[in-house]
C-alpha cells in the first residue's frame, strides 16, 4: 500500500533570476520603451509628460516629470512581477528589472512622488546581488529635504552591457517618434533624446488621404485609420502600427492583409482593445478568438483596396525613389515658349519630356518626379534627379506620346517602371 | 585593363539621339567609324587620358567654332551656297569633336558597362546586415552617390549659386526689401503671384545692371549664367527665373550645398571600402569604372557649354537657309530647327548642287585647320 507524506520545500526564485529574465531577445529601443511606459503610467493628468533619455559611454540615465512613486510603490518596484497597473503600461511588473539588467549591472532608482519632501532611493548591483542578494532584505534608501514642488523618477543604468554607436542612436530616436507616437502626437508626452526631440513619426500617404475604420467585435473593437503609401526601398514596411493603450505593440503588422503589396501599400494605425498580448509586450495572441475575429473582418473590408496598380511604360531607373503625381508633358526641347512651358509646372507634377534642359531648372525643382523620352544613366535628366534626389525614369522611348497630360501615375525609379494610379 | 573589344566598337544606337545622329554621321562622315574605334582602346579604360581627350577636344571644338563664326559673320549671309558650306562646317567639326565625347562615349556601350560594373560592385563591398531590404536600399544608395560623382554640373551649380544669393540678398540694406518681398510672395507658393515677383525682381535687375559698386558687383557675378543666358534669349525671364529659384529652395539649397560639400569624403570613404573588400583587380575595375563615369558626365557639361554660342548661330543660320528657300520654292510646314534641320528637311528644297553636296558623304579626315 502507498503511503503519502507531504512535506513544504522552499521555492523561492535563485537569485540569478533577475539577471536571467533579461535574456528574453529584448532590443535596445524595448528595453528603454519598458522604462519610458512607467513614466507614461505615471503621468500627471492634465500635465505634460517629460521624459528625457540621456545616453553616454558610461550610463543611460532616464528621467521623468510624473507623479513619482509613494514610498510602498517605490519598495515594490524592485519585487519581480509585482504590479498594481492593472490597465496599465506596465502591468506585468518586469519592465523595470528586465530592461535595467538587459542594459547595464547596476542600476538607481530615485524617485520623488507628489508634494512630498522625501525621496526614495534603491540601488542595484548585478555581482553584488548575484553573491549576497536577500529577497528578504534589501537596502532602501529614504532621504528627506527635497523639493516638495518637483515630483518624477530617475533611473541611472551604470556598468552598460550593450554598446550604443552613432546609427543606433539615431534608430532608436526614430523608432521613438513611431512607438509613442500617438502621445506625442496627443501632447501628452515630450520625449527628449540626447538633448533632441523626438518627432511622432508622419508617414507620407498617396493625396495625404487618411480613411477612418472602426471593427466592433465581440469582447472589443479595432480602430484607427489607413492611407496608401508607395513602396520604398524597404518593399514590407507596410501594414499597421498596431496600439493598446496609445503604446506600440507591433509595427508594420499586416493584420487583414496580404502579404504581398509591392507598389501601392496599404498603411495606417491600429489601435486594439480587448485582445491579449504577450507578457513580453511584444506582440498579440494571435490564437485568441479576439484576434482572428478583428482580423477576418479586416480581411474583408480591405479586401477590394489592395488593388495593383497598372505597368504601363518602363525605361532605365535613373534616380531611386517612387513617387505618385500628376503627369506634367512639357516641351523642354522645341517650346516656343519657354516660360510658358515651365509655369506649366505645379508642386508635385511629375515631368513627362523628351529630354531635360538646364534652363528649366525652377521646374524641374517643383517637380516630383521625372519620366524622359531619351537618355541613359549619365543624360542631363538622370543627372540632375541624382543631384536633386528626385526619383526618375529615363529612356522610356515613348512616355511623352503615351502618357496624357494630367494623367495620374505612379513614377517607380528604383525599377524603371511607370504604373497608372 | 581589359575590356572586351565588342565594347570599343562603333555604338549602333544612342538611347537620346534626338537628332538621329546616328543615321546620318556615319553616313556622311564615314571616317567617323574607324576615328571613333581607333581612340576606343586607347582611352576607354584610360580615366586620365580620356580627360586628356575630352579637354582636347573641348579645345579643338572651341577653336574650330571660332573659325566658322568668324567666316560665318564675314561672309554673305544671303547666299544659300554659303550658308549650307557653314552648316556643312559645323557638322563636321560638331561630329568629330563634340559627338564623340558627349554622345559615343557617355550613352554608348561603354557606358553601359561601366555603369554595370559599379552596380555589381557596389553589391560586394556593402557588409550584409541581418535585413536584406537595408542592404539593397544601401546599394542604391551608394550607387547614386557614385553615379553622381562629386562633380558639379551646370544644374547643380545654379542651385548652389542660389545659396549665395539669398546670403547676399538679406545682407545688402539695398536688395534687402526687395528679398523680403519676394520671399513673402514666393512662399505663399501661389502660381497668381508670378507676376508679381517677377516685377519685383525686375527692379532689381534695374539695380545689378545701373550700379557698379563692389557689392553689386558681387551680385551679378552670382547672376552670370541667367544673365547670359537672358542676352541670347533677349529676355530677362531667365534672371527672374534663378531669382525665384533662389528663394524658393533657399532651405533645400543649403542641404544640397552641404551635401556636396561632403561628397568628395564620402566618395574617397566608398573608395577606401572597395579597397578593403575586392581583389586588387576588381579594385582596378571599380575605380576605372567610377572615374569613367564621373568623366562621361563631367564631359558632358563642359563639351555643353558650346551650346549658347553654338546653338544660336546654327539656328538661326538655318532659318535664314528656310527662308531663302521659301521665296523660291513650295516647302512643307512643320520645319524643325535641331543641328539636323538640313538632313532631314531642307536638303529637299535645295537646288541640286547643293542637296548633292549636303548628301554625299564627306571621306576626307577632320581637322581644326581645314575646318
Amino acid at each position: 500500500m502507498k503511503k503519502t507524506t507531504k512535506k513544504y520545500i522552499d521555492i523561492s526564485p535563485h537569485r540569478s533570476i533577475l539577471t536571467k529574465i533579461s535574456q528574453t531577445g529584448y532590443s535596445i529601443q524595448e528595453a528603454l520603451s519598458e522604462l519610458i511606459d512607467n513614466a507614461i503610467d505615471a503621468r500627471i493628468p492634465n500635465q505634460k509628460l517629460t521624459v528625457s533619455i540621456d545616453i553616454t559611454e558610461d550610463a543611460v540615465v532616464i528621467n521623468d516629470n510624473a507623479r513619482g512613486m509613494t514610498e510602498d510603490q517605490a519598495a515594490k518596484a524592485i519585487r519581480l512581477g509585482f504590479s498594481e497597473k492593472q490597465g496599465q503600461l506596465g502591468e506585468f511588473g518586469l519592465g523595470l528589472k528586465t530592461s535595467t539588467s538587459f542594459l547595464g549591472r547596476g542600476f538607481t532608482l530615485i524617485t520623488t512622488p507628489q508634494d512630498s519632501d522625501e525621496e526614495y532611493v534603491l540601488e542595484y548591483d548585478e555581482d553584488h546581488w548575484l553573491e549576497h542578494g536577500d529577497w528578504k532584505k534589501y537596502p532602501f534608501i529614504i532621504n528627506r529635504g527635497v523639493d516638495p514642488d518637483k515630483s518624477g523618477t530617475t533611473v541611472i543604468i551604470r556598468r552598460l552591457k550593450v554598446k550604443f554607436p552613432e546609427k543606433l542612436l539615431s534608430k532608436v530616436r526614430d523608432e521613438f517618434g513611431l512607438r509613442f507616437g500617438p502621445f506625442i502626437q496627443n501632447q501628452e508626452l515630450e520625449l527628449v533624446f540626447n538633448n533632441e526631440v523626438c518627432s511622432p513619426f508622419t508617414p507620407v500617404l498617396i493625396d495625404n488621404k487618411q480613411n477612418e475604420f472602426t471593427f466592433e467585435f465581440d469582447g472589443g473593437r479595432g480602430w484607427g485609420w489607413w492611407g496608401y503609401q508607395l513602396a520604398g526601398l524597404n518593399k514590407s514596411y507596410y501594414g499597421f502600427h498596431t496600439y493598446r493603450r496609445g503604446r506600440l505593440v507591433t509595427t508594420y503588422d499586416k493584420i487583414g492583409l496580404t502579404p504581398n503589396q509591392d507598389i501601392k501599400q496599404i498603411i495606417g494605425d491600429l489601435h486594439i482593445e480587448g485582445i491579449p498580448i504577450t507578457h513580453d509586450k511584444k506582440g498579440w495572441l494571435k490564437s485568441s478568438r479576439e484576434y482572428q475575429e478583428l482580423e477576418s473582418r479586416m480581411r474583408e473590408y480591405f479586401k477590394p483596396f489592395e488593388k495593383k496598380p497598372k505597368r504601363i511604360l518602363s525605361g532605365f531607373p535613373a534616380s531611386a525613389g517612387r513617387v505618385a503625381g500628376t503627369a506634367r508633358l512639357v516641351n523642354m526641347f522645341m517650346a516656343a515658349d519657354m516660360e510658358k512651358e515651365m509655369s506649366r509646372i505645379q508642386s508635385g507634377d511629375i515631368i513627362v519630356t523628351a529630354m531635360t534642359r538646364p534652363h528649366f531648372l525652377l521646374g524641374i525643382r517643383r517637380a516630383r518626379g521625372i519620366i524622359t523620352d531619351l537618355g541613359g544613366n549619365l543624360c542631363h535628366a538622370a543627372i540632375v534627379a541624382r543631384e536633386f534626389n528626385i526619383p526618375a525614369v529615363v529612356g522610356t522611348q515613348n512616355a511623352t506620346a503615351l502618357l496624357q497630360d494630367g494623367q495620374k501615375i505612379i513614377l517607380d525609379g528604383n525599377e524603371g517602371y511607370v504604373y497608372e494610379d | 585593363m581589359k575590356i572586351n573589344p565588342e565594347l570599343l566598337k562603333f555604338p549602333k544606337t544612342l538611347p537620346n539621339d534626338l537628332e538621329t545622329f546616328m543615321v546620318f554621321y556615319p553616313a556622311k562622315f564615314p571616317g567617323i567609324v574607324s576615328y571613333y574605334e581607333e581612340i576606343a582602346p586607347k582611352i576607354a579604360g584610360d580615366p586620365v587620358a580620356f580627360q586628356e581627350y575630352g579637354q582636347w577636344a573641348h579645345d579643338e571644338l572651341f577653336a574650330g567654332f571660332e573659325k566658322i563664326k568668324k567666316d560665318y559673320e564675314a561672309g554673305d549671309q544671303d547666299n544659300l551656297s554659303f550658308l549650307v558650306s557653314i552648316d556643312q562646317r559645323l557638322h563636321k567639326l560638331f561630329c568629330y569633336r563634340f559627338w564623340v565625347v558627349n554622345y559615343l562615349f557617355p550613352d554608348g556601350p561603354i557606358h553601359d558597362f561601366f555603369v554595370d560594373t559599379l552596380k555589381n560592385m557596389i553589391r560586394k563591398i556593402v557588409d550584409v546586415g541581418e535585413e536584406v531590404e537595408e542592404f539593397e536600399s544601401k546599394i542604391v544608395k551608394i550607387q547614386r552617390d557614385l553615379l553622381q560623382s562629386d562633380y558639379a554640373d551646370l544644374y547643380l551649380r545654379q542651385a548652389l549659386s542660389g545659396v549665395n544669393l539669398v546670403s547676399i540678398l538679406e545682407q545688402l540694406p539695398r536688395t534687402k526689401m526687395f528679398f523680403d518681398n519676394a520671399t513673402t510672395l514666393i512662399d505663399k507658393r501661389s502660381p497668381e503671384n508670378k507676376d508679381k515677383i517677377n516685377a519685383i525682381w525686375d527692379q532689381l535687375v534695374r539695380l545689378v545692371e545701373s550700379d557698379h559698386s563692389d557689392e553689386i558687383t558681387a551680385l551679378r557675378e552670382q547672376l552670370a549664367i541667367p544673365l547670359e543666358q537672358a542676352q541670347m534669349r533677349k529676355s530677362m525671364l531667365p534672371v527672374y527665373n534663378m531669382l525665384t529659384h533662389a528663394v524658393e529652395f533657399r532651405i533645400e539649397n543649403k542641404a544640397l550645398a552641404q551635401r556636396h560639400g561632403e561628397m568628395k569624403q564620402r566618395i574617397d570613404e566608398l573608395m577606401g571600402q572597395a579597397k578593403q573588400k575586392l581583389s586588387p583587380e576588381e579594385y582596378n575595375l571599380f575605380e576605372v569604372a567610377y572615374l569613367q563615369s564621373r568623366n562621361f558626365s563631367m564631359f558632358k557639361d563642359i563639351m555643353g557649354s558650346i551650346d549658347p554660342y553654338l546653338l544660336p548661330m546654327w539656328f538661326g543660320l538655318l532659318r535664314k537657309v528656310a527662308s531663302i528657300l521659301a521665296e523660291t520654292v513650295s516647302m512643307r510646314p512643320g520645319m524643325t530647327i535641331g543641328p539636323s534641320t538640313m538632313f532631314w528637311y531642307l536638303a529637299w528644297y535645295l537646288p541640286t548642287d547643293l542637296k548633292a553636296k549636303v548628301i554625299t558623304p564627306d571621306t576626307t579626315p577632320f581637322s581644326v585647320e581645314s575646318a
